[in-house]
């Protein structure tokens, strides 16, 4: 593996990650990892584990293929059919848990917690699936660059683990940055009028309201076929 | 505040409408899709059979259902090629154009063993694909107008002069 393989792996993440078609889902992770601006380290804990998830999915992908368990143009149209029309009723249900509209008193363990608390207090973790989810969410670009550029390129440099990891965090960095730009730059603003828990409240709820927009958005897209933006 | 609780609850039942329609919907879809795949045991080279051409070269633009702006315009873009470059080919019937929804035509895509939306160029004889080659670039290259043209030329000439010297 040479730094040529390296570098085009790292410029096929960013690519992934700056094109057009995955921007709805790009916009509900800055908001979603953004969105903690009483704490830095959870923002960082949230940028951190959306990367690790994103890159994690990739290398599971990349090492499927490359033992051959998968057959990258079956994965590729399975995934490119099923996992995006999952994700638009998926996303609206967790932004209304974000909104507080469902799961108040619904608990997901023996303590009795409902799935909105544990979302605001321990959202971070959350980061976590939301980075496999949108990972395993193939547009046709991210499509044509993953299955397309990186799975040959892997292939060709013998490479299962690490151009994928490269290429994982290649997608995650353009998407974790900007969260953070966004995220601090609300902090200091809101330190500097002092009013940081009224702008805290607006992003919480801008965030459920972005996810249940980006919802209907890919249901609409994706289940229906009715384009919005073309 | 009533009003507002009243105005919440009522988004909150119409979003769950909205997705349990949704998840319906989609279920249908895949089933009536699903039935289609498994009734069309044999791969044509068309979806309407064209007795009259015994050989040609047919490009097939094979899509996704979401028709992503990059998309959109790789499609503009290959279409004005080959309507400019070949247009005596596409006369005379030689060249061919067909759009493929390659997530509702799983023999072709799997024939072709597409991978996200890109070109085929095969040679087609008596409505069955004798040879084909996928052009995977296509959306990489579209903001490259240059390129993208010299990459669909010089594969649709290949694939014309390959079926004249025949």
């Amino acid at each position: 593996m040479d730094w040529i393989s390296i570098s085009s792996a790292a410029w096929l993440g960013i690519l992934t990650a700056i094109s057009p078609c995955p921007l709805a889902s790009n916009v509900a992770a800055i908001s979603f990892i953004g969105r903690q601006l009483h704490s830095k380290t959870a923002i960082l804990g949230s940028g951190l584990l959306y990367t690790t998830g994103r890159t994690l999915t990739y290398v599971v992908l990349g090492a499927l293929m490359a033992s051959g368990l998968l057959a990258s143009g079956e994965i590729s149209r399975f995934l490119q059919r099923y996992l995006n029309e999952l994700l638009g009723p998926l996303l609206i249900i967790l932004g209304m848990i974000l909104l507080n509209m469902i799961g108040g008193s619904i608990s997901i363990n023996m303590a009795g917690e409902g799935i909105q608390r544990k979302a605001q207090q321990h959202g971070t973790l959350y980061a976590f699936p939301l980075g496999v989810l949108f990972a395993l969410s193939f547009c046709p670009v991210s499509a044509g660059l993953f299955f397309g550029g990186l799975v040959p390129l892997a292939a060709g440099a013998n490479s299962a683990v690490m151009l994928p990891l490269i290429y994982g965090i290649g997608t995650a960095v353009p998407v974790v940055v900007f969260a953070f730009l966004i995220a601090f730059g609300s902090q200091w603003l809101g330190t500097a009028f002092n009013s940081l828990n009224k702008i805290e409240f607006f992003v919480r709820h801008a965030t459920g309201i972005i996810f249940i927009l980006v919802g209907i958005y890919y249901s609409l897209a994706y289940v229906y076929g009715i384009m919005l933006f073309t | 505040m009533p009003d507002r609780k009243k105005l919440q609850k009522l988004i909150s039942n119409l979003l769950i409408a909205f997705v349990l329609i949704t998840i319906g919907f989609s279920l249908g879809k895949h089933s009536v899709l699903n039935r289609m795949t498994a009734d069309a045991a044999t791969v044509s080279a068309s979806n309407s059979s064209l007795p009259d051409i015994k050989k040609a070269v047919k490009i097939f633009y094979m899509h996704s259902t979401f028709r992503c702006v990059t998309c959109s315009a790789a499609e503009t873009l290959a279409l004005d090629l080959v309507d400019k470059e070949f247009a005596e080919a596409r006369k005379t019937q030689t060249l061919l154009w067909e759009n493929v929804n390659f997530q509702e035509n799983a023999a072709l895509a799997k024939k072709f063993d597409v991978i996200a939306t890109c070109m085929v160029i095969a040679t087609v004889e008596n409505d069955q694909i004798i040879d084909f080659v996928r052009l995977d670039d296509i959306l990489t290259l579209s903001d490259k107008p240059e390129e993208f043209n010299a990459y669909v030329r010089n594969a649709v000439s290949k694939e014309l002069g390959k079926m004249a010297g025949s």
